[in-house]
């Protein structure tokens, strides 16, 4: 991921997040990671807020989107098709969430449309 | 090492560590690089009436090891109280005779013993091939700021009035520092032309240029103080005219070569401090590879940017850079992802001879001379530490659309070959 691309997620993250809310690591196998804190979930989840894990692959524009584990749906469900996994030695969890992911939109854009999935019953 | 050297052991011995060691050499100065620390373990030192023993089969292993990576062995302990620490007759005796062995097994060496002291003090002999047994007079703690042992002999008030305003920065202390430091630049262009200006003006004492480019109707616009009348010549003398011009006490050494070549490696081992200002991932390659193996610090600068299609009225969409501080010992470049073999081959289609430049993307002195000056900053403070209290941020971003710095997170590959095949080797053997 090159410098350009960088500013670019970093900006649209920081300016919904603020700046305190996110951190940027880079890994040695060009994966970079954007880990914003405290983002909301929808109304009735618990927790309320979640950590949310960007991760960018080299070369590739759209990031997956991983979140804390231990999310409970309005429903007080745990949501189904979701993968608990590592990512740099902390615990995360894939989801699965039908969202097109967009260039042209910022990629804020693209997590709360992922996130939208924990508002479904189930 | 200290840490390690000052803890206390059951039997009462003096601790010791042993290093594996490389060389870097020029003919001013020779200089010992440490590749690896490795502490001997309490359970293998044996009690014996000269002082510290240990199993002997450690020293075998250890300089064993050495020897195959063609490096030589140091062994290293600590005379706490001590404020100007030689070795003991003891000391130096045991020195000669595991040499003798060392020699057989590490022919090109260097191999040494010495010994810390107390404060910033230290002693003890090296040898060196062709050159025999010589006193270790330094040594030089690769951190933020780099400690010098014994500390700089800086003369009171030897500074110039140009410099009193600066002083009240970066005290008489920082700016005597400052004298006595050499920085190299490895590229002259837009980044470089003005890295090159703020520390002839800052007054480093030596600061190295290295280019092969000339100055032409396309850059001259972003080089910093460069004239018309520059058309035509190197880069490397348009840096010299400035330090003569703005600042006589500097004193330039212009190798007009492309990095790596024998006088940019000579003159470059020497230095303190290599700020960075290339355009190609293969450069960098380099680039870290000789920091890496002599140990010196390298501050990499970097600037990209998008633009919307032609015929828009705003065309700029994004101007990013980057200014990183790589450590010795810390993560390198290929762990914080900047570079990759991957990239390397697809600049270079395999053949590293044929390098290829970026693709001349848009540049605008006013953005260069952002990344530019916070590498100046990282470059004074390495040096004389004048920021204090502060945690510095190594891997800083620069953001031109929204003129924000933001600081990104890495930390060393522990699989990452330049930093284990690389690290402290010194001068490459053959």
């Amino acid at each position: 991921m090159d410098d350009v691309k960088k500013a670019i997620v970093t900006r649209e993250l920081t300016s919904l997040y603020g700046e305190q809310a996110v951190a940027i690591k880079a890994l040695p196998d060009g994966k970079v990671l954007f880990k914003i804190v405290d983002v909301p979930l929808p109304l009735g989840c618990t927790p309320e807020n979640t950590d949310v894990l960007l991760v960018y692959e080299n070369g590739v524009d759209m990031p997956q989107v991983l979140v804390r584990q231990g999310i409970h749906l309005k429903s007080g469900e745990s949501p189904r098709s979701t993968n608990p996994m590592s990512v740099d030695g902390e615990p995360w969890m894939s989801f699965s969430a039908n969202f097109p992911f967009d260039l042209t939109k910022p990629v804020t854009h693209f997590v709360i449309g992922k996130l939208g999935r924990f508002a479904q019953p189930s | 090492m200290r840490r390690e050297l000052e803890r206390p052991t059951e039997r009462g011995c003096e601790r010791v560590v042993l290093c594996q060691i490389g060389l870097s050499s020029t003919p001013v100065r020779d200089a010992i690089t440490i590749h690896r620390v490795i502490p001997i373990q309490p359970e293998s030192y044996r009690w014996s009436p000269q002082g510290s023993a240990w199993d002997p089969k450690i020293t075998a292993i250890v300089s064993g090891e050495a020897a195959e990576l063609r490096l030589g062995t140091m062994v290293v302990h600590s005379h706490g109280h001590s404020p100007n620490p030689t070795l003991s007759p003891i000391d130096r005796a045991s020195f000669e005779r595991l040499l003798v062995p060392l020699k057989i097994i590490a022919p090109d060496g260097p191999h040494a013993s010495i010994v810390l002291g107390a404060g910033q003090s230290v002693g003890g002999l090296a040898w060196i091939p062709d050159k025999g047994i010589v006193p270790v007079v330094g040594a030089m703690w690769i951190d933020s700021p780099i400690r010098v042992w014994p500390g700089r002999k800086v003369p009171p008030r030897a500074s110039a009035p140009v410099y009193d305003r600066q002083k009240l920065l970066i005290g008489e202390y920082g700016q005597g520092v400052l004298k006595q430091a050499r920085l190299g630049i490895v590229g002259l262009g837009g980044g470089g032309s003005i890295v090159a200006q703020q520390v002839i003006r800052a007054g480093f004492g030596t600061v190295v240029s290295v280019d092969n480019d000339i100055v032409e109707d396309t850059n001259r616009s972003r080089m910093a103080e460069c004239r018309i009348s520059d058309t035509g010549k190197s880069k490397t003398e348009v840096i010299a005219r400035i330090a003569t011009d703005a600042n006589p006490e500097v004193k330039t050494i212009s190798i007009k070569e492309r990095f790596p070549s024998e006088r940019g490696i000579d003159a470059l081992k020497l230095c303190d401090v290599i700020v960075a200002c290339v355009d190609s991932f293969t450069s960098r390659s380099e680039l870290i590879r000789f920091s890496w193996r002599h140990l010196i610090p390298l501050v990499d600068i970097g600037i990209g940017t998008q633009v919307e299609e032609p015929g828009t009225v705003k065309r700029l969409r994004a101007i990013a850079g980057h200014v990183h501080v790589y450590l010795p010992g810390g993560p390198c470049m290929f762990c914080t992802g900047l570079l990759s073999q991957e990239k390397i081959e697809i600049e270079t289609g395999g053949r590293p001879e044929y390098a290829r430049g970026t693709r001349n993307p848009g540049q605008m002195m006013s953005f260069n001379g952002v990344v530019s000056s916070l590498a100046v900053i990282e470059a004074i403070q390495l040096v004389t530490g004048v920021l204090i209290g502060v945690n510095r941020p190594r891997f800083l971003q620069y953001d031109g659309m929204s003129s924000s710095l933001y600081s990104i997170d890495a930390e060393r590959d522990p699989s990452c070959p330049v930093c284990s095949g690389e690290l402290g080797m010194g001068d490459p053997k053959w």
